[in-house]
């Protein structure tokens, strides 16, 4: 890399990483499950190797048998919590990190093809789509297959050039453990693969077949091990990860058009409060116009590997009708690294035309950017957390934190309400992890307060004669007792 | 040739282990006729009397119903064996899966079909894999030895025609079959009918030997004779048809008032569920919808099955008049009826032998596109992905969704809860049987539990009336184990350990009646299936007034 590139790209990146801390426990409000369900897991498996079910380093966990984390994101966030201790920061500032680490590959992905120019355009349209910065503040594995399918587009790119086979084996590796970022991929993954087939076989026509099976084979490793283990995770594997059964062709097919309806893609976003505000969509509005010159622009110059991105991108939901997902962006943030090149190629098309009325369009398109982001920033900061506050956790954190405050300080013995785990278990047994890895003592308040200690409590008015404290904003409290 | 020797092996050696692996574990328990089956032969190899103390009975009594015999008989030898387990409840039908392989590969190899030996390949790797064929191979039912003798007989029948000799060992076969299963009662009889009828030319050349097989068959239906008035005979049927007069009345609708409705509701009723046997979505598309007589996300056939089964009619049509031919024609035409009697709609275990008689036609139609295409390594790979993939998604629709989804369909919850109480011996423990007639028979044969004592409680309810009292009210107290439904106003007064699902103690109940908890059973899956209490008598609780 030139070194005149890596000073601004270092500068955008540390700028990028303070602006998605900007209130990362705050927004969104509560921990959801999913979250616990990583965060307590990974907790558990950073400090003994067991899970809460009794698995040593388990390939996927799960609570109730039905939801399974994928490996990437649970052993990324056990790396973490190994490296630095278990804490809710780390849990969500995992995601973080991987949407830079995402951010840096498309940079390389657009430099590749494009230039470097357009890679630092390619960076900045990238982290400025809103599900990017809805999903780093979130402890989910949702965004996992944006660096395995960038790295994918990267090598292939990089095999276009030189038709070397390192390239082609690095490129079917990463989309090969794409399979286990995120179920999803594994109705991605195949479509990917026969894409690249085709793409191997344009590039190289009649020797392609060596080519295509050293490509084929090696992506094969990832299904055939993924279905080797089925019967050690039927649950994870099988079970509601199953294709759903296709009654008509139209029932197949609503999933993949309605992956590309405008209104879901700019306007509204998931159809989930989790992943989406409501009133942006997946991506920025105002670059719809960028996106569109972008398909235009490509089937202009027909540059193959510009043609490969853009078949990607329209081709990625393609085996979405097995899942029967509609308007489910979060389940579409393979999309992202493809919608951020085809975007980039039509800011260039726009750029590249040198005449003044092209000039105004590109600045309004620019202003009208900025605008669409701010708005959308200003909401998702402010207005949401108290839109959703219903639909995620409480906010145990703050309760926790302030017991642990106050144990440092007091030197009294914590004890826990005993019946204060009625909701959201998984999130206190988090917590617990987090603020007293040696677990908390239950307390039956019909007794009344320990001797001495504090108590984490679910706060009633009644308490109020008590000495007690309680968490602004919240229905918790902590009797202290001296 | 010795190549081909090596496919024909190879083909044996892939069904007997695909019927044999993890036999006794997949699927994960026994089905309420299976456990039925098994103490009776363990009943009669200790007793030589069934568990109700009947002496070599014709058929079978279990809970109001009856079995036909042979199975149970043959579950004789791999209980002596092999001891009151799982295995050798299904030992019979994976052997009879097996032999049916072996039987159809011979029926190719001594055909005049073109090509016989690819086709014996290509049919016998087919049945090998069949979902219908390693579904009910594993289950310790009567169906699959009902399947495996008409097989036989068909095999007979079929060398008779080239050799005379061999029609009265068909006629035996075919007239033992009627003792292994409900269906082939029928489908014999028609069967045999139909075959005489089609080549009577050629079979009346020699009266002798055709009268001899004529005499056979008849013999062997001298049991159902003596009993064919006692209801046993018809009971199954009469449980399961849609000729009585009330089920008419119900389902008729506007056929009631009409003149004679009732035989055009019959009429409506047969097309109707003879026709559901040749629908292609039932075939290749959907799974039987009685969850215990099927595979999650698989059919009977794989769906791709569907493109050799419509050549091989193809090729049966060109080839109609060859005598093979012939007979697999009337075999399709023949076979569904008896389960178009029964009001269940595409009941696959009533049809094995349609099944199999489907798996011959995709044979021909494989075996007939193979000859079309001349690129033998593109083929071989074709055919080799096919198989591959077939066995793929049979190894996870049975070995991992049906042993996961699918175990209470064979009790596998009450089965780990004899392993719990076994050496409990000391406890009174009462096992709730409101919602699964079935528990007892299972731990009497897991247990095996001594068959006189047995015999002594369940035959005095009918002595005399075998075959014909159909009432079963049957209590099993086996040592310190009752299996019958919890009383709550008694059993609360004893010390007890109560066992019941969910259902059966409810947590209200378990704290309106202090029971202390002790343990749950999970099934396969991991969900609670069972719960064991301990009883706590309140000293107050004056048994002799209840």
């Amino acid at each position: 890399m030139n070194r005149k590139h890596i000073l601004p790209l270092i500068f955008i990146l540390i700028t990028s990483w303070l602006f998605l801390n900007f209130r990362l426990l705050e927004v969104p409000p509560g921990i959801n499950g999913d979250e616990a369900t990583i965060g307590y897991n990974a907790a558990l498996v950073s400090g003994t190797g067991y899970d809460q079910n009794n698995r040593f380093l388990p390939l996927f966990v799960a609570i109730d048998q039905t939801d399974w984390k994928q490996p990437i994101t649970f052993y990324a966030t056990t790396l973490a919590f190994k490296l630095f201790g278990p804490s809710y920061f780390l849990l969500r500032e995992v995601s973080v990190i991987f949407i830079l680490v995402s951010g840096l590959l498309i940079f390389l992905l657009s430099k590749e093809i494009l230039n470097a120019k357009a890679a630092f355009l390619s960076l900045i349209i990238f982290l400025t789509i809103p599900a990017v910065l809805i999903q780093s503040h979130l402890a989910l594995e949702n965004i996992a297959p944006i660096p395995f399918v960038t790295l994918w587009l990267w090598m292939l790119a990089r095999y276009r050039k030189s038709l070397k086979d390192k390239y082609l084996y690095l490129s079917a590796l990463f989309l090969g453990i794409g399979l286990f970022t995120y179920p999803g991929m594994r109705l991605i993954v195949p479509v990917f693969t026969a894409l690249t087939a085709f793409f191997i076989y344009y590039l190289n026509r009649k020797k392609s077949l060596p080519a295509i099976l050293k490509f084929s084979l090696v992506v094969l490793i990832f299904p055939v091990f993924l279905f080797s283990i089925k019967n050690q995770y039927p649950g994870a594997i099988l079970a509601h990860n199953r294709p759903q059964k296709i009654q008509t062709y139209q029932e197949f097919l609503l999933p993949y058009i309605s992956s590309f309806d405008p209104s879901f893609l700019f306007i509204q976003g998931d159809s989930t409060p989790y992943h989406s505000t409501g009133r942006q969509g997946v991506f920025l509005l105002s670059t719809l116009p960028l996106f569109a010159l972008g398909i235009l622009s490509i089937s202009k110059r027909k540059d193959p590997i510009q043609v490969f991105i853009l078949l990607a991108f329209l081709l990625t939901p393609l085996l979405y009708g097995f899942a029967a997902s509609i308007h489910r962006g979060s389940r579409l943030l393979a999309l992202l690294p493809t919608y951020t090149i085809i975007t980039t190629i039509g800011f260039l098309f726009l750029l590249n035309i040198k005449n003044r009325v092209h000039r105004v369009i590109l600045l309004l398109i620019i202003l009208a950017v900025i605008a669409n982001y701010t708005d959308f920033v200003r909401d998702y900061w402010y207005e949401y957390p108290n839109r959703v506050k219903g639909d995620f956790g409480r906010p145990f954190q703050l309760v926790f934190a302030r017991a642990e405050q106050l144990v440092k300080e007091t030197k009294l013995q914590p004890f826990i309400q005993s019946d204060f785990r009625v909701q959201n278990t998984l999130a206190v047994d988090f917590f617990e992890q987090v603020h007293f890895p040696k677990g908390l003592e239950k307390w039956p308040l019909e007794k009344g307060l320990p001797e001495s200690g504090i108590v984490i409590v679910n706060y009633s008015l009644d308490m109020s004669l008590l000495p007690a404290e309680r968490i602004k904003d919240t229905n918790f409290g902590i009797l202290i007792s001296k | 040739m010795r190549f081909r020797f090596i496919l024909f092996v190879s083909i044996i050696l892939l069904a007997v282990i695909l019927r044999f692996y993890q036999l006794d574990k997949v699927p994960p328990g026994l089905i309420i006729d299976e456990a039925s089956e098994g103490y009776n032969a363990f009943s009669l190899l200790q007793t030589g009397k069934d568990r109700y103390g009947e002496t070599l009975p014709i058929m079978f009594r279990s809970f109001g119903s009856f079995q036909a015999p042979l199975y149970t008989y043959l579950s004789m030898i791999p209980v002596y064996l092999f001891g009151n387990s799982i295995f050798s409840i299904h030992f019979v039908s994976a052997i009879s899966g097996v032999l049916l392989v072996i039987i159809t590969l011979i029926l190719f190899v001594i055909s005049n079909e073109k090509k016989k030996l690819i086709l014996a390949l290509i049919t016998g790797l087919l049945l090998v894999i069949s979902p219908w064929a390693q579904f009910f191979s594993r289950i310790g039912t009567e169906a699959s030895l009902g399947v495996t003798l008409f097989a036989l007989g068909f095999l007979f029948l079929y060398l008779s025609l080239k050799n005379i000799w061999f029609f009265p060992a068909a006629g035996f076969i075919l007239g033992l079959s009627t003792h292994a299963y409900y269906s082939e009662r029928l489908i014999s009889v028609l069967f045999l009918g139909g075959f005489i009828l089609i080549f009577k030319k050629r079979l009346l050349l020699s009266k002798k030997f055709l009268l001899a097989g004529l005499i056979i068959f008849f013999l062997t239906q001298i049991p159902h004779l003596m009993i064919v008035n006692s209801g046993a005979f018809t009971r199954r049927m009469n449980q399961v048809d849609y000729f009585n007069d009330q089920f008419f009345q119900n389902y008729g609708g506007p056929l009631t008032s009409v003149p004679f409705g009732k035989g055009l509701f019959v009429t409506r009723e047969f097309l109707s569920q003879y026709s559901a046997y040749f629908s292609p979505k039932n075939l290749f598309f959907d799974a039987d919808p009685q969850g215990a007589r099927s595979m999650p996300d698989l059919s009977v056939f794989y769906s791709w099955m569907i493109i050799p089964f419509v050549f091989g009619l193809r090729y049966l049509l060109i080839n109609r008049f060859a005598p093979l031919n012939k007979m697999i024609f009337l075999l399709i035409i023949l076979s569904p009826i008896p389960a178009s009697l029964t009001r269940d709609p595409f009941s696959t275990i009533r049809t094995l032998v349609f099944l199999w008689g489907l798996t011959i036609i995709a044979g021909f139609g494989l075996s007939d596109l193979w000859q079309v295409f001349k690129n033998f390594k593109l083929k071989t790979v074709i055919l080799i992905g096919l198989i591959v993939g077939s066995l793929f998604q049979l190894d996870t629709a049975y070995f991992v969704l049906l042993k996961y989804e699918r175990s209470e369909n064979y009790d596998f919850s009450h089965i780990r809860l004899f392993e719990q109480i076994e050496k409990m011996n000391d406890k009174k423990i009462v096992v709730d049987s409101s919602r699964e007639l079935g528990i007892g028979v299972r731990l009497a044969y897991l247990k095996k539990y001594d068959p006189k004592t047995l015999q002594e409680v369940l035959g005095d309810q009918i002595k005399g009336q075998y075959y014909s009292n159909f009432e079963f009210d049957e209590p099993y107290a086996l040592d310190n184990i009752e299996v019958r439904p919890i009383y709550w106003k008694k059993d609360v007064c004893n010390d007890l350990l109560l066992v019941g699902d969910l259902l059966a103690i409810s947590e209200g109940q378990a704290k309106e009646h202090k029971l202390t908890y002790l343990f749950d059973i999970k099934n396969t899956a991991g969900d609670v299936m069972l719960k064991a209490y301990q009883t706590n008598p309140d000293p107050k609780c004056d048994i002799n007034s209840i």
